[in-house]
């Protein structure tokens, strides 16, 4: 499915995703390709840290509801470890009161599930500062 | 006019509807003004029975007075019944006054409007005494329950849309970004044939997800005639699980299952039991709604229990259930949630009292409490 390799880095920025719903790390990842980034997912907040791969990721694609560590903890930990990975929070909580807390927090993009592939470029592209 | 215990027949046949034909609206906000009492109850101890509802839809206030003021004269002692004595409340709280029957008996007669200004409202009559179990008026009060469960189902089609609308967004979204990418792929220079297949292939393939979620969903929320048979209860357990599975996620509700592998089958209504064990499921997520320091642990067991039959038990890690409404949670309408009825508990205990079962909760040791219901195998019925 992926399609073949011999890309800088620089013109294809790691995007990582982090969502429990293994429905979303099945299809993103393909989008995101076509859109030319590359991409790694994790299943987990937990996962996602000791991958040890902050460094490289450019944006971090977030859920906010998962168990154990949520999306906004998440978040609260890379600002703990002075880490500042542009975040665009992705999630089915249709609740303003969510969206204005996520920006609030600092998120540079909200999405809400099911979105459209160019509201996704549109986010990573402001969030990257690429537009 | 008969003197003795029978309240029903004490109602002027012209104001008194039988529970069954009266609106169930009235019914319902009757129950809704009463989780709000306006003021402090009379009795505080007492069954407070509600025997009789008269029910008046007219395009003024008046009709509910008089046909109030009647039931007052013929029923009680009192010999005037004017305006002053039961004008109903400017805010539409209910009003209610305690007066003596002809036979001594304490009765409460009460009127309110279903909302301020408006015109329809209900007028209704207590009985007082804590032992009166009128067979009658268990008999109206059970086939307004079944109106109700019947309405449950009916009634509050918001949830059931919001359920559904939770459990097909993930087959959905799925759908979206499998089939963006597939236009993606074949605009590519060279068009990305096979990964335009696999895009495809996933869409059709969430599409008959989010279709089969549906269909299961609708069959768990219809009403039909209950069907008794021989069934699975982990299965139903299961199959509960599985059209929840998005709402749990959303809740950050982590399951643990413990189902017993020699667990008996029982005989009942499929459907009715796995209602009752969603009701249990989403009362165990609320619970657990703001909990933030411990994680959202929710098990679910199935066990033989001492009687042959099967057991299966809710238990949450939440707030847990202060013991002075432990009772208060069964009984009918009675709810700490500023949303739904609070039919739920009180509907899916005459469930499983209709399967010859029992269905209570207890406070567990640690936080939360558990709910547990337990229903005869098919083998001792």
């Amino acid at each position: 499915m992926r399609s073949q390799d011999g890309r800088s880095t620089f013109h294809h920025p790691l995007v990582a995703i982090v969502d429990d719903d293994e429905s979303v790390r099945e299809s993103l990842p393909d989008l995101l390709e076509e859109l030319a980034f590359d991409v790694r997912a994790f299943p987990s907040a937990a996962e996602f840290l000791v991958s040890g791969s902050f460094s490289q990721t450019k944006c971090l694609l977030l859920d906010i509801a998962m168990p154990g560590m949520t999306g906004f903890d998440l978040q609260q930990e890379l600002k703990a470890r002075g880490q500042s990975i542009p975040i665009v929070f992705i999630t089915a909580q249709r609740d303003d009161t969510v969206r204005r807390l996520a920006l609030e927090r600092g998120a540079k993009g909200f999405l809400l599930k099911p979105f459209s592939d160019t509201a996704l470029l549109r986010a990573l592209n402001e969030a990257l500062g690429l537009d | 006019m008969t003197e003795t215990g029978n309240l029903q027949n004490d109602i002027p046949r012209e104001t008194s509807i039988a529970l069954g034909e009266a609106s169930l609206e009235s019914i319902l906000c009757t129950e809704e003004l009463y989780r709000r009492p306006s003021r402090p109850p009379h009795h505080e101890k007492e069954n407070r029975a509600l025997v009789a509802l008269v029910s008046a839809l007219a395009d003024s206030p008046t009709t509910i007075l008089q046909a109030l003021a009647r039931t007052i004269l013929e029923i009680t002692q009192a010999d005037s019944a004017g305006r002053g004595l039961l004008a109903t409340e400017d805010d539409g709280r209910p009003y209610e006054k305690e007066f003596i029957r002809k036979d001594g008996t304490p009765v409460v007669v009460g009127g309110a409007l279903f909302e301020t200004g408006g015109n329809e409202g209900v007028a209704f009559v207590l009985e007082l005494r804590e032992q009166k179990r009128a067979e009658e008026a268990r008999e109206r009060l059970r086939q307004a329950q079944a109106e109700i469960e019947h309405m449950t189902r009916v009634m509050t089609m918001g949830q059931i849309a919001a359920s559904i609308a939770h459990e097909v967004n993930q087959p959905l979204s799925g759908i979206v970004t499998n089939a963006s990418t597939c236009l993606r792929m074949l605009d590519a220079n060279p068009p990305n044939l096979e990964g335009a297949r696999e895009t495809a292939r996933r869409t059709i393939r969430d599409g008959h997800r989010a279709s089969e979620v549906i269909m299961r969903l609708r069959a768990l929320f219809s009403k039909k005639s209950v069907s008794f048979e021989r069934f699975d209860l982990n299965e139903a357990a299961k199959e509960v699980i599985a059209l929840s599975a998005s709402e749990l996620q959303r809740n950050r509700v982590i399951l643990q299952l413990d189902l017993a592998a020699d667990l008996p089958p029982v005989w009942g209504d499929r459907i009715q039991i796995e209602q009752v064990i969603l009701n249990l499921l989403k009362n165990g997520c609320d619970a657990m709604r703001n909990v933030d320091d411990r994680p959202r642990e929710l098990l679910i067991k199935t066990e033989r229990d001492e009687e042959g039959g099967a057991l299966l038990s809710v238990k949450d890690k939440g707030v847990g259930v202060v013991p002075q409404i432990e009772q208060k949670l069964f009984e009918a309408f009675y709810t700490t949630k500023g949303d739904g009825m609070g039919i739920g508990l009180s509907v899916s205990r005459s469930i499983i009292e209709s399967h010859h079962g029992r269905l209570w909760a207890v406070r567990n040791e640690g936080p939360g409490s558990t709910f547990l219901f337990s229903i005869p195998s098919s083998t001792n019925t």
